[in-house]
Order: C-alpha cells, then structure tokens, then sequence
C-alpha cells in the first residue's frame, strides 16, 4: 500500500446529459468499473481515443472530480476525504493541454510561485522553491520573462515548474505535447524523463502520440470508460490488431515489424523504436 | 505584432524612480494631481515644474517618450486652452471680430492648459517608470485596509493581473480571426459605421466564444494548483518600504507644503506691478 501512488477500485463516474431546454436526459456514463493502480516512481501512459474518458480520469486524481461509485486513493488519501482536498492537489499536480491557459501570472518565476503562495508557503522558501523548479526545467534564465513570448515547449515547461515548485510525488500531464511542434514536444519529453530518473517523479502521462508513450514503463488502455489493456510498452503495442480494433496505433516501427511479420520475415513483433528496429534487421542479415 | 503590445508602456532604464516602492509612485501620483488643483499662482506652477522636471531627470526616460502621451490629447489640450480663452469674461485685452480676450481668459487658459500638461507627464511618468504587475501589487497593498469594508481587494487585484497577461493573447486572437475573415472575403475598411460594427460580429462571437473556453480551462489550472482565494496565501515578493521610500514620501511632503505655500505668497505679476508703481 505505501508504494502505490494512484490506486482506483471500480471507479465509474458519469456526466449528466440536458437537452435543449436543459432539463436532464440522462447521463453519459464515461468511466465504468475502473481498477488500477500506479507504483511510486513508475512512468504510466494512458492510451485511448478521443472521449474514452482519459482527461476525465486525470481530474479524479487530482480531486477536480470525484467518484460516484468505487474509490481512488492518491498517495493514501481518498480523495473524497474534504479537509486533505489541498495535499492531494499539491501531491498530484496537473498539467494540461494548452499551455497558454494554465499560465497565471506574466512573468514566469511568478507564475512558478503561484502554488506554493497558495499554499501559504514562507516567502524565502517559496524563492529556493522556484529557483529549483526552473532549474530542473532548465528554463532558469527565462525567471523574469513574459510568458506570452515563449515558445510552446518552453511554455510548458514553465507550466511543469510550476507544479513542481508544490513538491509533488507524481505529475498528470493531459497530452501536454498535442499543441507543440516537434521540438517543443522533444523538451517536454526530455524534462519529463529526468523528473522520473533523478527526481523519482511519479507520471501519469495521457497522449495519442505512440512513440512518446513507448517512452514509459507502462501503459493502459482506456476504451469507452473502462481500462482494457495494461502491460509494458512492448507488450502491449506486440498486441497490433487489439489496438486497432480499439481504435488505435502503434509505434511506426512496431507497424512495420508486423507488416515485416506478415509477409513471413521473422523479427520480433514487439520492436517500438528504429534502433531496434535496426539491430533486429542486422541481426536478420547476419543470419543469412 | 500583436502580442508585443503590453499594457502601459514601460520603460525599462533602472534609475532609482523604477526602484522605488510602486505604492510611493502610486500615492505620489496621485499627490500631484490633487495639488495640481490647488496651484493657483505662477510661482506655484514653476515649483510644480521644476519638481516634475527633476522627476523626469532622475528617471532617466527619454523627453520623447514622455511626450508621446501629450500628443493623444494635443487636439482636447487646444480645445480646452482656445475655450477659455474666449470664454472668460474680465478686463478685455484685445478684440478681433466676435472675439473678445480678456486678461482672466489668457490666464485662465494658461492655468488650466499647465495643469492638464502637468497632469499627462505626471501619470505617464508612473507607468513608463513601473511594470503592470507592480502596480497591481501597489494597487492591491494600498487597497487592503478596505478588505475591512468588505471589499474584495484581492480579487480585484487577481482579475487585473489575469488581464494583463491575457489581453496581448486576445488581441493576437481577434488578429488571427480578422485575417481568417478577411481571407474569406470579409471587409472591414470600408463602408459606413453601422456596416463596419457589422463587420464586427463574425470576429467578436468566435472571440467570445474563445474567451469564455480559456477562462474555464484557467480556473480548472488555478483550483489544481490550490488556488482558494487569499485565506492562508503568501506571496514570493511583499512589497517592503525601502529607505529610499520614505525618503521619497519626505521629499513628498516637502514639496506638497512648498506648492501649498505658494498659495499664500503674493504672486509674480502683483510683486512687478508693486515693483512698478
Ligand atoms: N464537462 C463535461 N460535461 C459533460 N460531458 C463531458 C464533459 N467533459 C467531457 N465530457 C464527455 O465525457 C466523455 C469523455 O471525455 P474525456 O474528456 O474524458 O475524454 P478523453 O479521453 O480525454 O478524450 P480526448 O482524447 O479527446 O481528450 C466525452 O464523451 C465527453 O463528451
Ligand atoms: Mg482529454
């Protein structure tokens, strides 16, 4: 129990639905039943097509959402449990989408400090705090920039750092590349990876980019609220008609050793990136 | 671009104006014009003159800049100036056809023009000399007594901060639709009033539109970052009064007993015509 982050047990949870006079419909059931849990120190990626419930999810852990039925604990805590509302959200820090509107303030060491001043922190504190969360960021030169001209990976990061500057144990991130360009998207990966390695930052990480989620240590697949498939990476992605019966692809590489497969050349099925993808023909050369 | 545009217009050189606390820029500000109003002699405005004249010095902005905000309202200063002129009635000086001057109207005008020029050079020496967060943050320290009375400083201050840094990426965005209308065929430039605010709509309801959705996913971003109003907030920067403040609000004082003084003081026109007689 104390080395699991992020457990939910048969968690459902459903939107009301109104019609056009806004009286209520019914409802949209958009998680159902779901159980899993998250390691300390683990890097998850949640797959899943658009409007599975994936973001839905990500608002439980951080208590922007709570449970009709079953139960989620982060870090120990229910999240039902009122009082302990703050120290979940400082323990479970969110990242969103669109890094243009998760940014507060217009000089980006002041945005950094938003949380811990919210969290009443001591002002000398709140200072080392943000100098920190840039630096792991690498974005301490930009402290007394305007956020509107930064780049979008730097955005991001910024948005990052200041998650980080509340301490928490483990970052959600909601497709936090879909709106950068390629290179934007390399920086956040990169912070990404070395918050896990060095600071042992667990992540939640929601995309629909497959080469980023081969990336983490583990992954689950939401479909139509309910969590369907779960394993390493390569697992998972060797598993290439389940995907896409759910609507979903894989890793280029792991496309191509399965059509490679197909037409009877005998490589791995569970290849994700073009190294091993290299070294698997190499190998399929020496051997003939 | 769009989004170089920043709210004021701040001009960053370091001197000790830019240093000093916002809340004694703020507080002076608004001194000076209160003064402005009681001056009523010309030794009175050549002491609020050279006051303002050695605050522009040590601000080291440039004159050309401090200027700029004269030309925005050279046509009303003109206006108000030639009015009252024309419109004092007293001991006429000159008559030019349906015109009379007259010596109070040539004062007059010359007063009330000083007084509006003072009064630009004044409020935009406060916002070349400080950035837009810290007069928020002045604005909002200054305003805390009131938290008493119930009034809602902190918000207040969190929705003008908020706004600084969303206008520049809402008028990148209404930027960004007008081109998009415009390459549809939309125009904007021509045709009469009523047409050009129609013209308007098709920009302002995706903007609208845009506005609101932002500002529901920057509510959601600030709860997950534990925002809850300012019960148990600290800040990372509190405004701290320096020496150099005080000195400040004593040099304040100073100048605001002088010009009060004035008042008082026979003027340079009654002390010639004594010299004279
Ligand atoms: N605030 C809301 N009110 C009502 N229904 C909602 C709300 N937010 C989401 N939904 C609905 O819930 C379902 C799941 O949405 P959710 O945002 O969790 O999906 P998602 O997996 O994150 O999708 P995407 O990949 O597009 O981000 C969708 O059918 C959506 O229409
Ligand atoms: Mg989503």
């Amino acid at each position: 129990m104390n080395n699991t982050m992020v457990r939910s047990e048969g968690l459902s949870f459903s939107y009301p639905v109104y019609d056009d006079e806004g009286n209520k419909q019914g409802v949209n059931q958009v998680l159902k039943n779901v159980t899993l849990s998250v390691q300390k120190g683990e890097w998850v990626a949640i797959l899943g097509h658009n409007g599975s419930g994936k973001s839905t999810f990500a608002r439980h852990v951080n208590a922007l959402l709570f449970p009709e039925e079953g139960t989620l604990w982060v870090n120990g805590i229910d999240t039902r449990s009122e009082e302990q509302i703050w120290e979940i959200r400082s323990s479970a820090g969110m990242i969103f989408q669109n890094p243009d509107n998760q940014i507060i303030a217009s000089i980006v060491e002041e945005d950094v400090a938003f949380g811990p001043e919210n969290l009443g922190v001591e002002p000398s504190e709140i200072r080392s705090r943000v100098d920190a969360a840039l630096s792991t960021v690498n974005m301490r030169k930009y402290a007394d920039r305007d956020p509107n001209r930064l780049s979008g990976g730097q955005k991001q990061r910024v948005a990052i750092a200041g998650v980080l500057a509340m301490k928490p144990a483990c970052i959600i991130l909601d497709e936090p590349t879909a709106m950068l360009d390629p290179s934007g998207r390399r920086e956040v990966m990169d912070t990404l990876e070395r918050l896990n390695h060095d600071e042992h930052i667990t992540i939640l990480h929601i995309t629909h980019y497959m080469e980023e989620a081969a990336r983490a240590d583990r992954v689950i697949v939401i479909d139509h609220g309910e969590a369907v498939l779960e394993g390493t990476p390569k697992e998972v992605f060797a598993q290439v008609d389940r995907m896409k019966a759910l609507g979903l692809d894989v890793p280029q590489m792991t496309e191509l050793a399965y059509d490679l497969r197909k037409s009877g050349i005998d490589i791995p099925a569970d290849i994700t990136t073009v190294e091993e993808m290299v070294e698997a023909l190499c190998r399929l050369k020496s051997k003939t | 671009m769009l989004r170089d545009i920043t709210i004021g217009q701040y001009y960053p050189s370091g001197s000790i104006i830019h240093k000093l606390d916002p809340r004694v820029k703020i507080v002076s500000t608004l001194v000076f014009i209160v003064l402005l109003f009681l001056v009523k002699t010309f030794i009175g405005f050549a002491l609020a003159i050279l006051f303002l004249g050695s605050v522009v010095r040590l601000s080291k902005v440039p004159l050309k800049f401090i200027l700029r905000g004269l030309k925005a309202i050279m046509f009303l200063l003109m206006f108000t100036v030639i009015l009252n002129m024309l419109m004092t009635k007293g001991e006429v000086w000159l008559r030019l056809w349906i015109f009379t001057i007259t010596k109070q109207g040539v004062y007059q005008a010359l007063f009330i023009g000083l007084r509006l020029v003072l009064l630009i050079i004044g409020s935009s020496l406060m916002t070349l000399t400080t950035t837009p967060i810290e007069l928020t943050d002045g604005i909002e320290r200054l305003m805390r007594p009131l938290k008493k009375l119930h009034v809602p400083v902190h918000d207040i201050a969190m929705m003008m901060s908020i706004a600084l840094r969303f206008i520049p990426i809402l008028l990148e965005e209404t930027d960004k639709i007008m081109k998009a209308q415009m390459a549809r065929g939309a125009d904007f430039e021509s045709g009469r009033l009523i047409q050009r605010a129609k013209a308007m709509i098709p920009i302002l309801v995706p903007l609208f539109l845009s506005a609101f959705r932002r500002a529901g996913e920057l509510a959601t971003a600030m709860e997950a970052r534990c925002y809850r109003g300012d019960s148990g907030r600290t800040r990372m920067k509190e405004l701290k009064y320096k020496k150099r403040d005080y000195i400040a609000y004593l040099v304040l004082i100073l100048f605001a007993a002088l010009l009060i003084a004035t008042r008082h003081l026979p003027d340079i026109p009654a002390i010639i015509r004594s010299l004279m007689s």
